[in-house]
């Protein structure tokens, strides 16, 4: 039997993954990669602890599913940015949009 | 009173739609937009409908009694704070479509000029009224996190709306990745939420923490997580990065609209999460000492913003961040943990729509007629003509008001958030006299507009755009500054109404 800590160990090591890529890469791709791992490490995060305290209901699983749904929302929305970046700037490196500055 | 003892108070999913009729209506017009699109009816009349569309929708509220019950088996809160947030939110809507209407960056237009989109922009702004309704009366984190990604969602688009614009298009760009960021973050930290306490209801997780004798490392870690998606929702200090790009890129009547709906949203969930959730009876039962993180968080928001505002030369940009200030004095009124503090945020609220308002719509007026935005280009406006001497004058109100110098409304706003923290005692005058001091500051460069407007020679003449007479939003303008000028003399009508919706709960 995998204890919850075996769970909440990948995902921790999930949401770090996540974070790290968002600030090291610079393709706007890539960071909307780590946004994923961030919503994949909560997501497991909800099954595990719905698997272990509190094995009768369902909200954790649920609340899996809505993740992954509003994922693809999330997915879809952000690379019609991108694309829409591409045409303006020829270019999907995030350092590229610079047009405004402090 | 909790729902475990009050059967009554739990509706069913049937019995509920009769309170969710108002918002079921505004997605019904939704599609009656969409479809009136589809049929080629010309965009003035569709644009010359949203305001009735709006106006129906309030009247339906209207009709509705104000009860504390919950719908669709405990998601949705129906109580008085919720139902005068619906309609602030109808009212906010309103402002909107008239100022988009105003705007040439958004009215009919627009649709020759950048092939702008009359019938999706009012779905978007409808929609971030929807989203807003079901933030501030969530009572289940699935809800919370569903409205704030509904939101961020919308407010992704709308900020991209002038599609073939590099601004804006850099705008939505940076406002995804950090709105994907914070948002992924606090879901995080919400699962840790559900874990220790096993449920998504506020009232049950509020009911844990009651029992939860000691110091607990992950619900500190869990609460700061969901901090992090509330505090990019009213752009708080760290994660405020967003706010001055993605204001100076969107649209104008875009930028007014997110620099005060989903904002105001942010504040009453705040109001929820912070004083039903994390407190019972004024007492903070988390044992992590919040006020203090809140009162913390307040001063180094309203200290960057006003700093950061005195080097801008955008107006837009400006005002972005003295709307960062605004949201670290709002905070004040939340770290002071009492029923004034309640009262004084709500009161803040609807000056702040007011004044913010006003001062988005005045760049837009002298945007349209100049298609400039720097406040070097607001050099000698005052003396151009007769009218825009009366627009700099509404202007200055605006202004003042925003600084917080009596007799505007925003020096009331201002003066019950101080009274909150005073009220606390001597171990929170620091907070008070952070407060003053960025206010003082903050008066710098409000007057610094002000000065360029009435003190300063245009250096270069700036060529004439659009020289059309704005009536409707001279009009508008007008209103908001009549209702600046009526709160700062005579607020205790919305004072006394904000005080029955607390007297309720």
């Amino acid at each position: 039997m995998i204890k919850l800590e075996t769970f909440l160990i990948v995902s921790a090591i999930l949401f770090s993954l996540g974070i790290y890529i968002i600030i090291a890469r610079k393709n706007v791709i890539a960071i909307l990669m780590g946004v994923e791992l961030i919503l994949n490490a909560a997501s497991l995060n909800f099954v595990a602890f719905n698997k272990y305290s509190v094995p009768t209901s369902f909200s954790g699983q649920m609340f899996s599913v809505f993740i992954i749904v509003l994922a693809a929302c999330e997915a879809v929305v952000a690379f019609a940015i991108v694309m829409s970046m591409y045409k303006n700037f020829k270019d999907i490196n995030a350092d590229s949009a610079t047009t405004m500055k402090e | 009173m909790s729902w475990e003892d009050n059967e009554q108070m739990l509706l069913g999913n049937i019995q509920s739609i009769y309170y969710f009729v108002p918002e079921l209506l505004l997605s019904f017009f939704i599609f009656i937009i969409l479809f009136m699109d589809l049929l080629k009816i010309d965009q003035k009349v569709i644009y010359a409908l949203a305001p009735l569309f709006l106006l129906i929708t309030f009247m339906v509220q209207t009709n509705l009694d104000i009860r504390s019950v919950y719908l669709f088996e405990g998601i949705l809160r129906y109580d008085a704070l919720g139902v005068y947030f619906k309609y602030f939110t109808y009212i906010v809507l309103f402002v909107v479509v008239l100022i988009s209407l105003s705007s040439n960056e958004t009215n009919t237009k627009a649709t020759t000029t950048f092939g702008f989109l009359p019938a999706e922009y009012l779905m978007l702004t409808f929609g971030l009224g929807i989203g807003m309704i079901l933030l501030a009366t969530s009572n289940n984190m699935l809800m919370t996190y569903l409205a704030i990604e509904f939101l961020s969602l919308l407010s992704y688009i709308a900020t991209g709306f002038k599609f073939k614009n590099k601004k804006s298009n850099e705008a939505s760009l940076k406002y995804v990745i950090y709105g994907g960021v914070a948002s992924g973050i606090m879901i995080y930290g919400i699962s840790f939420l559900y874990g220790m306490t096993g449920s998504l209801f506020y009232n049950s997780i509020g009911s844990f923490l009651t029992n939860q004798p000691t110091y607990n490392v992950t619900l500190f870690v869990s609460i700061l997580f969901i901090y992090a998606g509330l505090g990019y929702k009213i752009a708080t200090i760290p994660m405020h990065m967003w706010c001055p790009d993605v204001y100076e890129g969107a649209p104008t009547p875009v930028t007014a609209l997110l620099s005060v709906g989903p904002k105001a949203a942010g504040f009453i969930l705040a109001l929820r999460l912070f004083y039903e959730v994390f407190s019972v009876n004024f007492q903070d039962i988390t044992h992590i000492n919040w006020p203090l993180f809140i009162a913390i968080i307040s001063v180094f928001t309203m200290t960057l913003g006003n700093l950061v505002a005195i080097h801008q030369t955008n107006l837009k940009r400006l005002l972005a961040y003295s709307s960062i200030a605004h949201a670290g004095y709002v905070l004040m009124g939340i770290a002071s943990i009492s029923i004034l503090g309640q009262q004084s945020v709500l009161f803040y609220l609807v000056v702040y729509m007011l004044m913010n308002f006003g001062a988005f719509l005045v760049v837009i007026l002298i945007s349209n007629r100049y298609g400039v935005e720097e406040i070097e280009d607001y050099r000698g406006l005052a003396w151009k003509t007769p009218y825009l001497g009366f627009i700099a004058v509404l202007m200055t109100i605006f202004l003042l008001s925003l600084t917080g110098l009596p007799p505007f409304a925003g020096f009331i706003g201002k003066f019950y958030l101080f009274s909150a923290v005073i009220e606390k005692g001597p171990s929170y005058y620091w907070l008070a006299l952070a407060g003053v001091i960025n206010s003082v500051i903050s008066l710098y460069y409000y007057a610094r507009i002000i000065k360029a407007m009435f003190l300063e020679e245009a250096r270069t003449e700036i060529a004439l755009v659009d020289g059309d007479t704005q009536v409707l939003g001279t009009a508008i303008l007008s209103v908001l500054a009549f209702f600046t000028l009526l709160f700062g003399i005579y607020w205790g009508p919305v004072f006394e109404v904000i005080t029955t919706i607390f007297a309720s709960l």
